[in-house]
């Protein structure tokens, strides 16, 4: 979709997976800005993420196959290398090198918090920097809200939840839980009861004009047997917050 | 021997041949003209099966019609291992036939949106992307969370039921009804589970996940 050409955001680092989201052999595939983008590790170990067309004749990638390192068209067969996105063979012209314009657009890649980031306007060392997030947290269950980013926004600076460690029990007035956002696309949550905080971050991926996924990460927990009920319960508030939002928006 | 009652181009009747692949039981096909020639609703294909649906199965005697049905019965008979259908495992055989409802859900929205699109049914459009889009949502928190507490497939055990073989055609063809997958990358990983099982047979708009060059 058009209409979200606004180039500073074009320098704007945003997350557009998790990285337990890149299983091996598999391709993701999502939208950032209404550009649509795959996300894939071959056997180099690194994490690609390219323009999801072909530059052949402009087929889907996310519908060809991972192959050690390359990627490989399912149209006709063409193959790119992982880093450089460099076409490497063309089935139907056997020991000719590719011309080195035959090459995927690639986007740069930044890993924190567990989360993929990645900004369309490409390598930009004066532009605005990735933000710091520390390895020890664990990403939540994320959704798309059809709904523009904005008014995704409105609706997550008012998130609230309870403290993972108060979840067995019931919600007690001594509650509190306070959401703050950093900027349009980012916001930090924190709930307490007594000595008891839990933080939660999200940020949003503006998908196109008319949706963004929400990305959540639980900071500084790792706690696995409260790990799950925490995670199913941001996934029920989040479901909640997604339905109001499309509500309001008078979407699906 | 097995004869099944088949359209190359339905995911019901697909989601039969591909149980028949994955447990490598032998079978003949009797391809029926679905469309255009409607072949299902001829005479002597209402006397196999009175509600003119596809597929129909016989096993020697034996004639059974609905898809999910089928699966129950050639994973009863024919899955030696009983992993398909654990008939020993209530929980479980409850939490398949909760699915095998949802794949009915999956077929009366995706499929019915794609019989629109492909098939030039007259149905309401707007109506059956919406409700697949509802039930792809409930399914890709479902997974999410399958690959985190179980083994990413649709129930709770460490091996593929026959929940998987009857929720995915249709999940995997919805773009031929216009509904999009985008938004769901954990149904896009489980789609992809699925076709790398070993055994696995593909039909045309369902591509394989090549293990090797």
């Amino acid at each position: 979709m058009g209409g979200m050409e606004d180039p500073d955001l074009a320098h704007r680092w945003f997350p557009i997976c998790n990285r337990d989201d890149l299983q091996a052999m598999h391709i993701v595939e999502t939208e950032l800005l209404g550009r649509e983008i795959v996300v894939w590790r071959g056997s180099g170990g690194g994490v690609n993420v390219w323009a999801n067309r072909c530059p052949h004749r402009g087929m889907r990638l996310s519908v060809g196959a991972i192959l050690g390192g390359e990627l490989r068209c399912a149209y006709h067969g063409y193959r790119y290398a992982e880093g450089s996105g460099m076409c490497t063979s063309v089935p139907a012209q056997p020991g000719r090198t590719p011309p080195r314009s035959l090459c995927v657009s690639i986007y740069p890649v930044f890993e924190a918090g567990n989360l993929i980031w990645t900004r369309l306007a490409g390598e930009d060392p004066s532009g605005p920097a990735p933000p710091l997030l520390a390895h020890d947290c664990t990403p939540l269950y994320g959704l798309a809200v059809r709904s523009p980013a904005i008014d995704v926004g409105a609706f997550l600076a008012r998130y609230r939840f309870r403290p993972s460690a108060a979840l067995a029990a019931a919600e007690t007035a001594d509650e509190l839980c306070t959401t703050s956002q950093i900027d349009a696309y980012s916001f930090q949550s924190v709930a307490q009861k007594g000595s008891i905080t839990s933080e939660v971050r999200f940020f949003l991926q503006p998908v196109d004009a008319q949706c963004a996924f929400v990305h959540g990460i639980l900071c500084g927990e790792s706690a696995a047997q409260s790990l799950i009920p925490a995670l199913r319960h941001h996934a029920e508030r989040l479901a909640r917050l997604r339905d109001a939002c499309e509500r309001n928006g008078r979407n699906l | 021997m097995i004869t099944l009652y088949d359209y190359e181009l339905s995911g019901n009747c697909y989601k039969v041949r591909l149980l028949l692949a994955l447990l490598a039981v032998p079978h003949s096909l009797h391809p029926i003209d679905f469309y255009p020639g409607r072949e299902h609703h001829s005479d002597w294909f209402l006397a196999l099966n009175p509600r003119g649906q596809l597929p129909v199965l016989k096993d020697d005697g034996y004639m059974l019609h609905d898809a999910q049905a089928i699966l129950v019965y050639l994973a009863s008979r024919y899955d030696t291992a009983g992993r398909w259908y654990p008939i020993a495992e209530p929980a479980l055989l409850g939490s398949i036939t909760s699915w095998l409802l949802f794949a009915e859900a999956i077929t009366s929205t995706a499929s019915a949106a794609r019989l629109h699109d492909g098939f030039f049914y007259d149905i309401d459009i707007a109506r059956c992307r919406d409700g697949a889009h509802r039930l792809f949502r409930i399914l890709d928190q479902h997974l999410w969370f399958s690959e985190r507490t179980a083994s990413g497939w649709l129930c709770a055990s460490a091996h593929p039921t026959i929940a998987d073989i009857a929720v995915f055609p249709y999940v995997q063809l919805s773009e031929e009804g216009g509904i999009a997958r985008r938004d769901y990358p954990a149904v896009r990983r489980w789609l992809d589970r699925v076709k790398m099982l070993p055994g696995f047979v593909t039909m045309p708009g369902i591509l394989h996940v090549p293990s090797r060059a």
